[in-house]
């Protein structure tokens, strides 16, 4: 399952990375590595069975402590 | 700079407001576990209370004629601190489109497919509608019409089809709820379907004219809250108050309709109504996200980022909560109150403080 993310992330890099760098959008290209490395590790860690903390959890923890709920 | 690309008319931008609307028509049944038989009543103090909200964020659009959310947050509160705040609303979207995703994902494992694994609905939708991102709004603007008028025919078609069952001494006693019930529930109607319609400040600079933005924003929002509140009385009026024992009382509500002995089973017709406004939800909330990071970071263009994000969305949409239950709980009693600043608070101020400050000056043709 992992080799399946892991390749189906590299297919995807090799067909956009090039393009961008023949474009010349160092801007594009550089927050494009840094939310693809967000989603990719956010994959292996999701296929590797690891507890993700919730954002969700974060919040209702925030509004917990300002008592702002029902 | 521009990263949008495509223009939208009017007429256009009614029509996605509407569909946008019909496509949480889903996610509120929970509702009907504190309003029961008065969710309608809710449903129609939170459009009252939601009316000068929405005409307030089409001012702001008119105003700030082309400029987006996030331009408009950097010509009003300045470089630093209109960052801050347009990063928690990319966070504001970016969880909204998270959970539309989970919400598709539950809704087709609850009622269609159940023996299908969750991650595959959620995937595949997700792939189709970053497909349809890649081709920038207008697709999505052009095929509103066509859902809306699905959708308003699915609902009269059913409405008549369960005419039999219709019983409106369900809707008896009214009133007895408690207000602070009724307040929660009013609350959530304005959260959730009604006051989302905030995203639209991100679509509403392609407009190719801005001339009756208010008229048309708000066509579009009562059309979503008549149809939404046509489902509610249909619901309620046919299941009674055991409409809240179920997770989605329109699926349910439809699943009665037999005449004769072979005109039965219809509901996956609805099935596919819910499926298709969502879709024109989660488009939007797809290219909103990207748009605003694109334009947070001015980026040439948003195409770039619409795998990254995509991915991101999914696996958040599959950890975001253990279940169902869990979510309905968090929704209607953490989240209407997450969304408050949102919609409620910063774009009311902002116009405020825009009529003070008599914003935006100009420079020659150019907004500042």
């Amino acid at each position: 399952m992992i080799i399946l993310v892991v390749s189906i992330y590299i297919i995807i890099a090799l067909y956009q990375v090039p393009n961008l760098i023949k474009r010349e959008c160092m801007r594009d290209l550089s927050a494009f590595c840094f939310f693809y490395t967000i989603a990719l590790v956010l994959s292996i860690l999701y296929v590797l069975d690891v507890k993700i903390p919730s954002p969700i959890s974060g919040m209702e923890l925030i509004l917990d402590k300002l008592q702002l709920h029902y | 700079m521009n990263i949008k690309e495509g223009k939208i008319n009017n007429s256009q931008l009614m029509f996605l407001v509407a569909s946008f609307m019909l496509g949480t028509s889903t996610f509120i049944h929970f509702m009907d576990t504190i309003a029961f038989h008065d969710s309608w009543l809710a449903i129609l103090t939170a459009f009252v209370i939601c009316i000068p909200f929405v005409l307030c964020y089409s001012a702001l659009a008119k105003r700030f004629q082309g400029k987006d959310l996030i331009q408009i947050n950097d010509i009003i509160y300045g470089s630093f601190l209109g960052k801050i705040i347009s990063i928690l609303y990319i966070v504001y979207f970016f969880l909204l489109l998270s959970l539309n995703l989970k919400g598709l994902g539950d809704f087709y494992v609850g009622y269609v497919m159940p023996e299908t694994p969750k991650p595959v609905f959620i995937i595949i939708f997700a792939l189709v509608c970053a497909y349809t991102v890649g081709h920038g709004l207008e697709p999505m603007a052009r095929i509103s019409h066509l859902t809306v008028t699905y959708a308003i025919f699915v609902i009269t078609g059913t409405f008549l089809l369960l005419y039999s069952e219709v019983d409106f001494t369900n809707f008896l006693p009214i009133f007895e709820l408690p207000i602070k019930d009724f307040i929660q529930s009013v609350h959530i109607v304005a959260a959730i379907p009604f006051c989302e319609v905030m995203v639209f400040l991100m679509v509403m600079p392609s407009l190719n004219n801005f001339g009756e933005v208010n008229k048309y924003m708000l066509l579009g929002f009562a059309l979503g809250a008549l149809c939404l509140l046509v489902i509610s009385v249909r619901d309620t009026s046919v299941l009674g108050t055991s409409s809240f024992i179920s997770n989605n009382a329109a699926y349910q509500t439809v699943r009665i309709i037999e005449i004769g002995e072979f005109f039965t089973r219809i509901e996956i017709v609805v099935a596919m109504g819910i499926t298709i406004c969502l879709f024109i939800k989660i488009c939007v909330l797809y290219y909103i996200t990207l748009a605003s990071i694109a334009q947070l970071l001015k980026l040439k263009s948003y195409k770039t980022l619409i795998i990254p994000i995509g991915g991101i969305a999914i696996i958040i949409a599959f950890i975001a909560y253990d279940s169902i239950v869990s979510h309905n709980y968090s929704a209607k009693n953490y989240h209407v109150f997450y969304t408050i600043p949102y919609q409620f608070i910063i774009p009311p101020v902002s116009l405020l403080i825009a009529k003070l400050r008599r914003l935006p000056k100009r420079k020659g043709r150019e907004l500042i």
